[in-house]
């Protein structure tokens, strides 16, 4: 109620945000009433809980790619296994772009513990060599000439 | 070059310059015999009950089921590794329906790829399809079979309605099944396809391909890149490109409004700065050798550029993110109905098309947001294609689904009247953006089904799970889906 009040009289503080948690990407609004926030627009409580670390401490699961020794597969693909805060994408970007590793990576596997010190480990997130089951055609780069 | 079969006049040279004046002795040439007849006929590489052609999210959900329910599986993949498009896909944000959780694009490609090498499913790899035909007794059948007759005879002697020809390092193979599921994907829209002019440099990407060079090669399409389209594909793009250390100029959409989802346009535009603006295009592009700059203009509401409203942006690379079409050379071969709203075949209920036995998935029948409703519909082509291949499923009476002016499209297009009992989904995608609005299958006046949807977007399809039908639908009368404004008090919550 006294969220509705200060819309109405215009004295809240207004903040909009479209939440990323799921595709539906419902438009949040957020209303500071004496000091604490109240989310509306929200159709799951995963969407306040969204909103409320934007306001206070925006964070990222951050994919990028990492060099491989493989002549193969060049890349291999990278996450964060835990959100890092939006401003230390830069900081994390920039470990990422030193990191060399061997194409026996499973999908899953920890890369950097800790990584730029954010707290989250930069795990692979695809495995170097994919399972293929029963291949009826794999290339035999043995057999190129 | 002559033409070989036409025999040489002896004693002639011709317009030949070597020897010009002598007379020189060619003996006639025999004409390779072309007799109809005599027709090399590749080797049979294998012969299967279902064959998907395609390796991504569509074919590999597809080779799954098809599986599950009995059938003896081929898949084939021109690539050397299964995943499709989502090998190059390293953001996340895939699997929040399929699996409840946030996955990226390999991950989600591998927990698929674990399941089919789990059952031994047969791939195909670097294997590229050629052609595709239907056997003539499948095709005959169906002409003797009358519409009205559910029985379906349309399986030849050795069981085989479809002889594909591949091509891999081996030399060129066909490969028979009795029922086909294609699940090819699509393509993205080019530069040209959008009418912008000016010299050709290096340094203009579709979308797709940038990110193929940023996330499997390895290489930097640009330093300073400007983006055509807010399609997902670009507006992540726009992401990658600036962590990668390039700088994104600006996102321009020719739209009034950004045909991306709006969760891409707030975590992949607005978390690093990128500017978005709408109704604006990119008209010429500069440079000789490689991309300089680009002229942009403001568009009217019918995305014409509005003249006196160019400007000059100086950039190295022009990233083109205006859409997706598509891919169907083999169901066009094979004589399916193309459905002229999404560029995909007509497909009923079961993801048949109008041809017996021939099933398709995914984004080859129209263009998705999310894969989870691409493994969907690969689940459910491969179930049906493996019911077929068994004769447990005829391509029975089928009735139209026409949709309403609000609608762009829905698939299914057709409903299979003999599959009236099995649930299903309807998918389709609102010409303009409503909120608290109710879509309902009516055949002459009743109600079939009604599912409650709080916004509609064009950028977002929805899902409209139907579970049983409220009658059974006649055959003879087509069945209509439209939107309308839920009415105060409706009982439905």
């Amino acid at each position: 109620m006294a969220t509705t009040r200060a819309l109405i009289d215009g004295t809240a503080q207004t903040r909009a945000f479209t939440c990323i948690i799921c595709p539906r990407g419902c438009d949040l609004t957020a209303a500071r009433i004496e000091g604490s926030w109240a989310i509306s627009g929200n159709r799951c409580p995963m969407g306040r809980d969204f909103a409320l670390a934007e306001i206070n401490n925006p964070k990222r699961i951050i994919c990028s790619t990492v060099r491989t020794s493989s002549r193969t597969i060049p890349l291999l693909p990278v996450k964060t296994d835990a959100e890092v805060p939006l401003e230390d994408v830069p900081r994390v970007m920039q470990e990422i772009f030193k990191i060399l590793v061997d194409a026996d990576v499973g999908m899953g596997d920890v890369i950097v513990h800790n990584v730029a010190g954010t707290g989250a480990n930069l795990v692979a997130s695809a495995s170097a060599t994919m399972p293929m089951g029963v291949v009826l055609n794999e290339r035999r780069t043995d057999r190129c000439h | 070059m002559s033409d070989p079969t036409r025999p040489v006049p002896n004693g002639r040279t011709g317009a030949g310059p070597i020897g010009a004046g002598q007379p020189t002795q060619i003996e006639p040439v025999e004409a390779p015999a072309r007799r109809a007849d005599a027709k090399w006929v590749p080797k049979t590489l294998g012969a299967y009950d279902v064959l998907v052609v395609g390796g991504g999210p569509a074919g590999l959900a597809a080779a799954i089921a098809a599986h599950d329910t009995g059938s003896k599986v081929g898949l084939i993949e021109r690539e050397g590794r299964l995943g499709g498009i989502l090998k190059q896909c390293v953001h996340d944000g895939f699997g929040t329906i399929e699996f409840k959780t946030h996955l990226t694009g390999p991950e989600y490609a591998e927990r698929f790829m674990v399941q089919a090498a789990g059952r031994g499913i047969a791939s195909h790899l670097n294997t590229f399809v050629l052609g595709a035909t239907r056997a003539a007794s499948a095709a005959a059948s169906d002409s003797g079979t009358p519409a009205g007759n559910a029985r379906d005879s349309a399986h030849s002697k050795d069981g085989a309605n479809f002889v594909l020809t591949v091509e891999n390092q081996n030399g060129i193979f066909n490969i028979k099944s009795k029922s086909l599921v294609l699940a090819t994907g699509c393509r993205e829209r080019t530069a040209r396809q959008v009418f912008i002019h000016g010299t050709r440099p290096a340094g203009i990407y579709s979308a797709g391909t940038a990110q193929y060079l940023v996330n499997v090669q390895g290489y930097l399409p640009g330093r300073k890149c400007v983006i055509l389209g807010s399609g997902d594909v670009g507006l992540i793009m726009a992401r990658r490109l600036t962590l990668e250390g390039s700088r994104v100029v600006a996102v321009y959409e020719a739209k009034p409004e950004p045909t991306g989802l709006a969760r891409n346009i707030s975590q992949c535009l607005d978390d690093y700065g990128i500017p978005l603006h709408l109704s604006h295009t990119v008209t010429r592009v500069f440079g000789d050798e490689r991309v300089e700059a680009v002229e942009i203009a403001q568009c009217d509401k019918a995305m014409k550029p509005i003249a006196g409203t160019e400007r000059i942006v100086d950039c190295d690379c022009v990233i083109v993110a205006v859409g997706l079409i598509p891919e169907n050379e083999l169901a066009e071969a094979l004589g399916a109905e193309i459905s002229v709203a999404t560029r995909g075949p007509q497909v009923d209920q079961t993801f048949q098309t109008s041809v017996p036995g021939l099933f398709a998935c995914g984004n080859c029948v129209h263009v998705h947001d999310l894969v989870d409703y691409v493994t969907e519909s690969g689940r459910v082509a491969g179930r049906s294609a493996a019911e077929y291949a068994a004769g447990r499923r005829s391509a029975g009476l089928r009735t139209p689904i026409i949709t309403s002016n609000s609608l762009l499209y829905a698939v299914p297009q057709l409903f299979d009247v003999g599959a009236a009992n099995e649930p299903f989904t309807v998918y389709f995608r609102s010409r303009n953006t409503h909120q608290d609005v109710v879509a309902r299958l009516v055949q002459n006046g009743e109600v079939l089904a009604e599912s409650r949807c709080a916004v509609v977007r064009p950028q977002q399809m929805q899902a409209m799970a139907v579970g049983t039908l409220s009658s059974v639908p006649n055959q003879n009368c087509s069945i209509n889906l439209d939107l309308s404004a839920r009415q105060p008090g409706s009982r439905k919550e």
